[in-house]
């Protein structure tokens, strides 16, 4: 049995995964952490490997998944101050079974390790140079579905694809384009803010508006959460927005211009994104909600019919590798159904076969 | 009727003095350019005239824009040339005016747009300042430079932010160089001999300082790289171009940036300059790319980011006919296209590189290959005509 841990904002996800199967819970983090595990697992002597994700690696951590030593962890605490709200919880549930198990394997999962050697020109803001070397870049995110993603298309295709988009789909939409199994390009940066606007943060944006918004009045914490927490698709709408509303929203008037920037906003990067590649192969819809966005996914397509893509339409079906495209079309398209917890576990089972 | 017509750019001074017979019939009688203006780099400003066929060039001291333009009035009087009005191109107008005399109560709303383009406004006014001094009885006129971009749909010009916050600051997306792409977009149909709206184009602005692309279909944008300022888009000069925003927060709040020096430092400190540690001139930073390792980075980025908007603008369009490389760096600098065209075979972009290095910066030049499908030119710019007939127009009776 694997346990894996997950830090939100106010709570802790976990899941065990057993035998393949998934069992998944959350609650807040205590000094009682122990004691709440038991309750929901049969045996502590069954747990091979604790496993805890790492949203952002700061550019310390290398790897997507390694072994967790208490020397390590030492040397790892640096990246905290990258992302404290979520890092920080991450570092405190790590520690906390390293002294309470430990003889089991304990593993880090880093989501934007994948891009810890992105092309200096990809990974550099054009800001003096001297930021750059406090830590000023882009480090990307959503690494390990990405990697992911990657993977897949390789299997689907017996290596025959070299140029990859991967678009995850949800809530925070990100793109990232792979060639021979490396990041060229990926829309978030410093923060998950910059790239493509989600339900509630705004995506890229003209920084002297910020300085505006300074100039009239407002804080750096108030126009912090302005662009983090109030923009996006809530914000143009005026009031709660989720990814599921807007490409479930074919009928709703007051939604559809918002429906229209979202798409605008990922065919813009997937033409830059392209031009990055110097072509494309395929293109990998991941995403946890593939049944909802398949009409989304054809609006994407549609626009990429002048390069080749030729789409047959379908719903989705719940294959391991649905591919949307006819014969004769310049670029493969697949959908994934994109299941976290999964992804670690295969991951995990891997680097413990490795080590033992 | 002559008409003196200034175009300030980031690091430039264009002038042209045009003599209207009739709005068919306009010659330019004098020209010049006053170039890196308050430029930090290895190669000295300089300033050159050009008339009667004639052609000078002087190595001087050029401070800022209103010296260079004292360097032009003393050239018209030198020579005589009598002028009857003066034209400028102005940057953002926030969608108020396109074409304006300027009067007092012009000359206020100006000032209340200095903040938008904090890198050219202040020279814009100086400039005018300047020639109301020298020339109190002249009008002026100024137009701008956004209004090209009007035609850009809701869904390109929309920031995600909260609703009530665009309808207080008017935030939004509003773009620039549109007198030069006015020009180039006509330009490219005319060469071509095929109607503008049969072509989808992509021209790219590379100026000396501030630079940016656009996406024109039935000849008109539907979008640009910049924004509601000049700062994003593609790295320029001394601009940084996109950034992550909350970057900027981060900075202020960890590392205790003030907002006036961080302003300072994104829009002068940044771009080329910033990467490349010693000059702010993309010809500086080529000539050292093979033994400065922050030369070719920066080389790199100016080429990535370029490379990112194209691309961009073509799956936008659904394809692309014409790609068009315009202003200073784009006419002049053979290998900025190269690599902009490079690996671009997947939307039909094939440079012929022969005819690509001998191209010169005077006239319009087709660059692409015989299989290209996509028509690659360079054409230099004419921003100054634009704003001469523009002032036509508003002159009208007059004359």
């Amino acid at each position: 049995m694997i346990l894996f841990f997950k830090p939100e904002t106010s709570f802790l996800r976990w899941c065990k995964v057993k035998n393949g199967t998934l069992l998944e819970n959350k609650f807040k983090f205590s000094p009682d952490l122990y004691n709440e595990i038991i309750e929901n697992i049969d045996d502590i002597k069954e747990i091979e490997a604790i496993g805890y994700f790492l949203y952002h690696g700061g550019g310390i951590i290398k790897n997507p998944v390694s072994i967790l030593t208490p020397e390590s962890l030492v040397k790892a605490e640096e990246c905290i101050s990258f992302l404290p709200e979520y890092n920080d919880l991450t570092f405190k549930v790590a520690r906390y079974w390293l002294k309470n198990l430990p003889n089991v394997q304990h593993l880090f999962f880093c989501d934007t390790a994948f891009f810890t050697n992105l092309p200096e020109q990809t990974s550099t803001y054009g800001v003096p140079y001297k930021l750059f070397r406090k830590g000023i870049r882009r480090y990307g995110g959503y690494g390990l579905c990405h990697q992911w993603a990657w993977e897949q298309a390789q299997l689907f295709s017996n290596g025959a694809i070299q140029k990859v988009l991967s678009i995850y789909l949800g809530n925070h939409t990100n793109i990232t384009a792979i060639r021979d199994g490396k990041p060229l390009e990926t829309t978030i940066g410093f923060t998950p803010v910059e790239g493509i606007l989600s339900s509630n943060s705004c995506g890229d944006l003209d920084p002297n508006i910020i300085f505006e918004l300074y100039s009239k009045g407002m804080s750096f914490n108030e126009i912090n959460q302005l662009l983090s927490e109030k923009s996006g698709f809530s914000g143009l709408l005026g009031k709660k927005c989720s990814f599921l509303d807007i490409v479930q929203s074919k009928d709703e008037p007051e939604k559809l211009p918002i429906r229209k920037i979202f798409h605008y906003n990922i065919i813009k990067y997937i033409g830059a994104f392209i031009s990055i590649l110097g072509g494309i192969d395929a293109i990998v819809f991941v995403s946890e909600y593939l049944e909802e966005s398949m009409d989304f996914i054809f609006e994407i397509c549609h626009k990429l019919e002048f390069l080749g893509l030729k789409c047959k339409i379908a719903s989705y079906e719940n294959k391991k590798n649905q591919n949307l495209t006819k014969n004769g079309s310049s670029m493969k398209v697949f959908c994934l159904k994109y299941d976290g917890w999964k992804v670690m576990a295969e991951k995990a089972k891997n680097l413990l076969k490795e080590v033992s | 009727m002559n008409i003196l017509v200034f175009n300030c750019g980031s690091s430039s001074l264009t002038y042209k003095v045009f003599r209207i017979k009739n709005p068919e019939n306009i010659e330019v009688i004098l020209s010049g350019k006053a170039h890196r203006v308050g430029v930090k780099g290895s190669e000295p400003s300089f300033i050159e005239h050009h008339f009667d066929k004639r052609h000078e060039k002087k190595e001087t001291q050029i401070a800022n824009h209103s010296d260079a333009a004292i360097l032009v009035l003393d050239k018209l009087k030198q020579l005589n040339i009598e002028i009857d009005y003066i034209g400028h191109r102005w940057g953002h107008s926030v969608g108020r005016f396109k074409t304006s005399f300027i009067d007092e109560k012009m000359l206020e709303t100006l000032k209340s747009l200095i903040h938008l383009l904090p890198i050219h406004h202040p020279a814009m006014l100086s400039v005018i300042y300047k020639c109301r001094k020298i020339y109190p009885k002249i009008a002026q006129y100024i137009t701008a430079d956004c209004a090209f971009h009007s035609s850009i749909p809701y869904h390109a010009y929309t920031y995600a932010l909260p609703k009530n916050i665009i309808n207080k600051f008017g935030f939004r997306k509003f773009g620039f160089h549109g007198l030069s792409y006015q020009y180039v977009v006509e330009e490219a149909s005319r060469f071509l001999k095929i109607p503008v709206k049969k072509l989808k184009m992509v021209a790219c602005h590379l100026g000396t300082g501030g630079s940016s692309v656009v996406a024109v279909m039935n000849g008109q944008s539907i979008d640009t790289s910049m924004g509601y300022t000049a700062l994003p888009g593609l790295m320029m000069s001394t601009r940084s171009g996109d950034i992550d925003p909350m970057l900027t927060i981060y900075l202020m709040n960890l590392y205790g940036y003030r907002p006036d020096n961080l302003i300072n430092i994104l829009n002068k400190k940044s771009g080329l300059l910033g990467i490349s540690g010693f000059s702010s001139d993309i010809r500086d930073i080529i000539h050292d790319i093979s033994k400065n390792k922050q030369a070719k980075l920066a080389f790199n980025m100016y080429i990535h980011a370029l490379k990112r908007y194209i691309g961009s603008y073509i799956v936008a369009l659904e394809g692309i006919d014409v790609l068009i490389f315009t202003d200073d760096i784009g006419v002049h600098n053979w290998l900025v296209r190269e690599k902009a065209c490079e690996n671009m075979e997947w939307c039909g972009i094939l440079l012929d590189k022969e005819l690509n290095r001998q191209a010169v910066g005077d006239k319009t030049s087709l660059l692409n290959t015989k299989s290209s499908t996509v028509r690659i030119l360079a054409i230099p710019t004419e921003e100054e005509l634009a704003i001469c007939s523009e002032g036509i127009k508003i002159i009208g009776g007059q004359i």
